[in-house]
């Protein structure tokens, strides 16, 4: 198919490696200038930002953690300096713990709610001004399968992405005046990622029930936010894409 | 990822139920731009079943009634054998009942439900549910033979969300959702993806006949404050059609955010 984001302006949260990078070179590829944040890995940034150089669109990294507000404020100014602004949002940024109930600390809750969910509000509350004053723009916030469904997955993270989904349909609603559409993508397993912290047997058995039998790649899940935040997916608003193969 | 050449690309086999129609020809003509090779089928609207063909390269029209059971599943062979093979299905086909259960008082006073008569229920249900068995149980035998595929069904957001809607036309709409779901399990045995598009209120087709009580209070309450076009549909629809690879059992709403 023909480049579905040629001359837009993408910011990516979490991109230094998996699936964030994954987004930036597919992105890249449909024609988008990409902008990404990380928190400390920048071995893995120069990476993506090769991956994204590549296809001869603009590419810019920032060290800054979605919790630093006044880090994401800098940079969403200095992205409408040097780009003239940020079209579409995505925010990817996440993390998880293996830990069940009975080892989890405050700590561990505050840490993946925080980077989850409230990383998601501050990077949008951050980038959003821009969209409004353009009257234009796109945000997809990943969520999770776990935060949809009932899974055996960690609480915190399950509390984290179930806050995604209920955070992008309240800002769909509220942010639609300025002609700026909210949706959420929530994958299932993939092949990197959470599942590398699941033993064999709880993989295998996860995979007997999920209908194609398989994990999603990285690709799938990039070419699949590729098309939700393209001009072609203008109707879709507040809704939920779960990307699962099928449990 | 995108490619430099959509010629290079094989073309894909796509065959379209209720291609005439007006969300149909905009499924037919999107596909087609991607470099979809179509079967569109047409039930009261022959003529423009021909001449859409007529218009998309290498397309053709076939008629078919929704009602007819083994009738269906005989033209989506015929379709998936005058094409070669089969890539994709899309049910765009469907009615939504008699006129008088679209004039309201009052967009929250439906008050249809002592009007609907055994004939309005069945109907409904033949056509828009049955009929849509009908023709994925024929497609799925032609895509597991193609190693696998896409078969997306259009539907509604009534019987996904809970609206003021005919009561027949919500039951055999959400219907599709159980049906879509379960098949995705079977048939993702063979690498088939299924799933529903459910779109709200839009521009034309079927939407023409609400009165405008109904569609002033979704102006109201959508929060893109309007209608969605056929394109718009239409768009999301070939993307599951020849693109989708892992959404599998799965409701895609484009509503709004109603």
């Amino acid at each position: 198919m023909a480049q579905l984001l040629p001359g837009k302006r993408i910011f990516v949260t979490g991109a230094s490696r998996g699936l964030g990078r994954a987004f930036c070179a597919c992105f890249a590829a449909h024609g988008a200038d990409v902008a990404f944040n990380f928190a400390s890995d920048s071995d893995g940034a120069a990476e993506t930002m090769r991956l994204v150089r590549q296809h001869g669109v603009r590419a810019l990294s920032f060290q800054v953690s979605v919790l630093d507000d006044a880090g994401l404020c800098r940079t969403a100014l200095e992205l409408e300096n040097a780009w003239g602004g940020v079209d579409i949002l995505v925010n990817n940024a996440g993390v998880s713990q293996p830990l069940p109930l009975a080892l989890m600390e405050e700590a561990d809750w505050d840490k993946v709610l925080d980077i989850n969910a409230k990383g998601q509000f501050l990077a949008t509350r951050a980038f959003i001004r821009g969209m409004i004053r353009r009257r234009s723009g796109a945000i997809l916030n990943l969520g999770s399968l776990a935060g949809v469904r009932l899974l055996e997955a960690p609480i915190h993270y399950s509390a984290s992405k179930a806050a995604v989904k209920g955070f992008s349909e309240a800002l769909c609603k509220e942010v639609a005046r300025y002609n700026i559409r909210v949706n959420c993508l929530a994958p299932g397993l993939l092949e990197e990622g959470l599942a590398a912290n699941l033993p064999d047997y709880r993989l295998k058995e996860y995979l007997k029930h999920v209908s194609l039998h398989r994990t999603g790649t990285l690709q799938e899940v990039a070419a699949c936010a590729a098309f939700l935040i393209s001009d072609r997916n203008s109707y879709m608003n507040g809704a939920t894409i779960v990307m699962d193969g099928g449990l | 990822m995108p490619t430099q050449d959509t010629q290079a690309a094989p073309a894909r086999n796509c065959l379209v139920l209720g291609g005439s129609g007006a969300l149909g020809s905009a499924v037919c003509r999107v596909l087609a731009r991607e470099g979809a090779r179509l079967a569109l089928t047409y039930h009261a609207h022959e003529e423009a079943a021909t001449a859409l063909a007529r218009e998309l390269p290498g397309s053709l029209a076939l008629p078919c009634d929704l009602r007819d059971f083994a009738g269906v599943k005989e033209t989506v062979r015929l379709a998936a054998d005058k094409l070669g093979s089969l890539d994709a299905l899309v049910q765009a086909a469907g009615i939504a009942g008699r006129d008088l259960f679209y004039k309201c008082v009052a967009p929250s006073n439906y008050d249809k439900l002592q009007s609907i008569e055994q004939t309005d229920f069945d109907e409904m249900l033949a056509v828009n549910t049955r009929g849509t068995l009908a023709a994925c149980q024929a497609a799925a035998v032609s895509l597991r033979a193609n190693g696998g595929g896409n078969i997306v069904v259009i539907g509604s957001v009534d019987g996904v969300k809970p609206l003021p809607s005919p009561v027949h036309f919500a039951t055999s709409a959400a219907a599709l959702r159980g049906m879509v779901e379960a098949m995705s399990k079977e048939l993702g045995n063979y690498n088939i993806r299924v799933n529903l598009v459910a779109p709200g209120i839009l521009d034309g087709g079927s939407s023409a006949k609400l009165g405008h009580e109904m569609k002033d209070a979704y102006l109201k309450h959508s929060a893109l404050r309007r209608f969605g076009t056929m394109a718009e549909i239409a768009e999301v629809v070939a993307w599951l059609a020849l693109e989708n690879t892992y959404v599998t059992g799965q409701v895609i709403l484009l509503d709004g955010g109603l």
